[in-house]
């Protein structure tokens, strides 16, 4: 992307003890916490405005639900819609089938216009355009100089209201896709992720990898993608976010005069049982043609809505994140089992993961392996905070709880720095944030997390059921 | 250090960072000529401009206050980088730097890790970067124990050799992702195998020839209080950060700047790179050199990248939407002191490479003689003014930009002055400056996949 700091000098920031190797959950993660911090932004009754004027919260008549923070700053508006749409919806043997639907309807056109004319339209605007698929939601983001805010809107409408693709546009798609598949299998981290997933839900809704498998994607067909798409793109199966400059009033009015006109209809999701733990653990090994060794092991963890997400949260902190973590200080400390270490938890609605990362060197992965496994099992008996031992011995022991809170704090504030992560984790959480009618802020849950609450959320995630261990080493020489 | 050993701006703001840098006079300027994406914006397009100041012990200080969040962001540039490294110690500035930071008192790791404050180090081509990011409120334990280490580090052998033993498999690790692996081939055929080509973190056998002497050696020369920049981004008032800047960081070691002259790029003799690896894709680059680095250069390069790979709708584009030869098509540029570098790259399987290596020369030469229009001008600014806000959107990012400009000599006013200079830029200029660069006789190729037949 013109623009990034690599236009100064590509270099990537090393962090002082720890890399975070699993970008992309990582991400994930960082959307969930900026959702959490907008929902205190915004007011419990979707009619008026919150105390600070910042946010607003509205259901057009429709069905789509809208959220709108202004953000003064720099001269850009962000627009995210999100589509009750993942992984989770495909039905047997469309593996895939979402992510296609996704590509096509960002660049293959609708019944106004064509593929061409939709990347000819974004460039002339200054808009950066892209959409994610995930297990749970299809997220459709555009962001651009704020005066383009009617383009982006009516862009965005279109899209997703007025799709329409022929066979001859779909089948170029589905080659762009399966070069995705191939460069994400020659990614040792992503693969090592995608495994993880496709293991620990196995037999979920969820089990399916985001971008499909390519058996599957050949056999769609334009009316099978068109049949799929028209049950799921209503409005009432929608959200809409935008974040920016402009004074929510405007907004509020672009928004409902653009999107007002979309028919509602009838639309009821479906539902689906939650992630099971894991009853048998599975190993996976493979060899790719790397230098280094890459670990990961994947537990089953808390969903978007459970009330253990908070101290799961701050295990995955303690254990995997910041300066010295707990698992930094198991592998690599006294015994140099591991060169980086990281730990992620993905909240999604019907099921959550944790995912430990390990880079090494294949020598030492049988020896990490095992260190790592009996440390997570080990973690329910831990200490974590002053609190958990007595008398002079407070004075010498590290408190990782009130680190651990201290960065979720960080991870807070720093998620408000960008506007267009700001507009997608918040469509997101309209879709996947169940009210239960609790008027506690994320961070005032946070600060209530004690140690044993990580004890027992440890003793339920990290040492009652199964893993998946992922590994990837070097090819052998032949 | 008391304020009055403070070279005070002539500027009535107060405290340390009180020079404007030159963005008032120009502010008016900006909104007029920025065109669409400045519309509306009272002064300029940061609701508060960078200011920018000097400590009595040559130590230059940019300050941004920005409310955005309650964080504080702080970089760190030192002077010299990759270039600086003496022949046969590539990976030297990195671990140097790293050890600048390696806190040896388990007391105050503790105490950085309680208040979440975050640590990191990069080296670049010409100058190494420490970050330090904290909850605002930990400001000060922070730049404390950061502004003690960095100004008297522990360089012991043996904490040495845990870092090159460190930097062995981050280099390996790195060097698993094809894309990075493509850029650093680039940089070693352009920039040469060692200084500013040379690998960030050494190879094998140079990292054993390292010794803690070099170490000494290089932070003696580079760690002085005029080679560097200090950068922060904070939600804090200005005197309060400049106070801290004043006691923690005007204790830095004195003495005159360590000149470090970047080579000139030579074009190699084979410039076509070919590197075997099994894998389902292959990674095709073309790299070009850029003219030395002034401010009108960069907005030229910035424009040629945005129009070459720029997302959608670019030249690249082309090769993805309609000829399906990859997922991802991009363009970057690399722009340290002296003269740059830009990529255009992508990953496809290996039965299309030749497809694509004919396409991707394609709509380069295509490019070199298009005659970009007004109209193809006005969309490129557009874009690149966008895509320049989104990236410098984060406080890290714009602390280090802004570090960045004013080390290599455009200021850090050029924040702001970047769009002026995007928008002065004619279109006959910017097909001179296109021309200029995509010679296909001066281009290299690299490739990194499978056997080729």
């Amino acid at each position: 992307m013109p623009g990034s700091p690599a236009a100064l000098g590509r270099a990537k920031w090393y962090e002082y003890c720890t890399f975070d190797g699993t970008m992309i959950k990582k991400g994930l993660a960082i959307l969930r916490l900026t959702a959490l911090f907008l929902a205190t932004a915004f007011p419990a009754s979707p009619t008026a405005s919150s105390p600070q004027n910042a946010g607003k919260y509205f259901v057009l008549d429709n069905g789509l639900k809208v959220a709108l923070y202004e953000r003064a700053g720099l001269p850009l508006i962000n627009i995210s819609a999100a589509v009750n749409v993942g992984t989770k919806d495909e039905p047997e043997g469309s593996s895939g089938l979402v992510h296609l639907l996704e590509h096509a309807i960002l660049f293959r056109g609708t019944e106004f216009r064509s593929g061409t004319e939709i990347s000819r339209d974004i460039r002339r605007n200054g808009a950066y355009f892209n959409a994610t698929t995930g297990q749970d939601l299809a997220v459709f983001d555009i962001s651009l100089p704020s005066d383009r805010f009617d383009f982006g809107l009516a862009n965005q409408k279109e899209i997703l209201f007025n799709f329409d693709v022929s066979a001859e546009e779909l089948d170029k798609e589905k080659d762009i896709i399966l070069e995705e598949i191939r460069m994400v299998r020659d990614d040792p981290r992503k693969h090592a992720a995608s495994l993880v997933y496709q293991n620990l839900f196995k037999g979920h809704p969820y089990r399916n990898p985001a971008y499909g498998s390519a058996e599957d994607l050949r056999t769609v067909t334009p009316d099978k993608l068109k049949a799929f798409y028209a049950s799921f793109f209503v409005p009432g199966n929608c959200s809409l976010a935008v974040v920016g400059d402009l004074p929510l009033k405007d907004m509020e009015e672009k928004v409902r005069a653009v999107f007002s006109s979309v028919k509602a209809s009838a639309f009821k999701p479906a539902a689906f049982e939650k992630a099971g733990l894991l009853e048998k653990s599975v190993e996976v090994e493979e060899e790719m043609d790397v230098k280094e060794a890459y670990l990961a092991i994947g537990l089953i963890g808390p969903d978007y809505n459970s009330p253990d997400q908070y101290a799961v949260d701050l295990l995955a902190e303690i254990l995997g994140r910041g300066v010295n973590p707990m698992l930094n200080s198991a592998l690599r400390g006294r015994r140099d089992l591991v060169q980086t270490v990281g730990m992620n938890y993905s909240a999604h609605e019907y099921g959550g993961a944790l995912i430990a990362f390990f880079t090494l060197d294949p020598k030492d992965v049988p020896m990490a392996r095992s260190e790592a496994i009996a440390f997570l099992n080990r973690v329910r008996d831990l200490n974590f905070a002053k609190e958990d031992y007595f008398g002079q011995d407070q004075l010498f022991v590290f408190d990782y709880l009130k680190s651990a809170k201290n960065q979720v704090r960080f991870n807070f504030q720093k998620a408000q720095e960008t506007g267009l992560l700001l507009a997608n984790s918040m469509a997101r959480h309209l879709l996947l944030f169940e009210d239960k009618g609790d008027k506690e802020s994320f961070l005032d849950r946070i600060d209530r997390v004690d140690s044993t609450d990580l004890r027992k959320a440890a003793a339920k995630y990290l040492s009652k059921g199964e893993g998946v261990v992922v590994t990837i080493v070097p090819k052998k020489k032949s | 250090m008391s304020p009055s050993c403070l070279k005070r701006s002539p500027e009535p703001a107060g405290g340390l960072f009180g020079k404007r840098a030159g963005l008032l006079s120009s502010g008016f300027l900006i909104l007029s000529l920025a065109g669409s994406v400045l519309a509306g914006q009272g002064s300029g397009p940061w609701k508060n401009p960078p200011l920018r100041s000097t400590l009595d012990n040559g130590l230059t200080c940019i300050f941004q206050k920005d409310d955005s969040s309650e964080l504080t962001c702080l970089i760190l540039l030192i002077r010299g980088g990759r270039s600086a490294e003496p022949s046969g110690k590539s990976g030297l500035a990195y671990l140097t730097t790293r050890m600048a930071v390696e806190v040896p008192d388990e007391g105050k790791i503790r105490n950085l890790m309680v208040q979440s404050t975050r640590l990191s180090v990069a080296s670049l081509e010409d100058c190494t970067l420490i970050s330090v990011q904290c909850l605002s409120g930990s400001l000060v334990d922070a730049l404390r124990i950061v502004s003690k280490i960095i100004r008297a580090p522990l360089f012991s052998g043996l904490r040495i050799d845990a870092l090159i033993e460190n930097m062995r498999h981050q280099g390996k690790a790195e060097l698993d992702s094809a894309a990075n692996a493509g850029h650093a081939e680039f940089m070693r055929a352009f920039f040469g195998p060692e200084g500013r080509g040379g690998a960030v973190w050494g190879t094998e056998e140079i990292l054993k020839s390292i010794r803690k002497n070099d170490v000494i050696r290089f932070y003696e020369t580079y760690f002085k209080a005029s080679n560097m920049v200090l950068s922060v981004v904070s939600d804090l008032e200005e005197p309060v950060v400049a106070a801290h800047v004043r006691k923690y960081f005007g204790g830095l070691m004195t003495g005159a700047r360590t000149e470090t002259r970047p080579g000139a790029i030579t074009v190699p003799a084979d410039r076509r790179i070919y590197r075997e690896k099994e894998a389902k894709q292959s990674y095709l680059g073309l790299g070009f050199s850029l003219p030395v680095l002034s401010a009108r250069n960069y907005a030229l390069a910035f424009l040629t990248e945005d129009v070459l790979g720029g997302g959608v709708g670019s030249k690249l584009w082309t090769l993805r939407f309609k000829e399906g030869l990859a997922y991802a098509v991009n363009s970057t540029i690399s722009y340290p002191m002296g003269e740059g570098l830009l990529e255009a790259y992508l990953e496809t399987s290996p039965e299309k490479l030749e497809a694509a290596r004919s396409s991707l020369e394609r709509v380069v030469r295509e490019l070199a003689v298009a005659e970009l229009t007004e109209e193809d001008l006005v969309t490129s600014r557009n874009n690149s003014v966008a895509s320049f806000f989104r990236a410098n959107e984060t406080k890290e990012a714009r602390a280090r930009t802004a570090a960045l400009f004013e080390a290599r000599g455009l200021g850090c006013e050029f924040l702001a002055t970047f769009l002026e200079e995007i928008r002065n830029v004619t279109a006959a200029e910017w097909n001179a400056f296109i021309r200029d660069v995509f010679k296909m006789d001066r281009s290299v190729e690299v490739i990194i996949g499978p056997k080729q037949e």
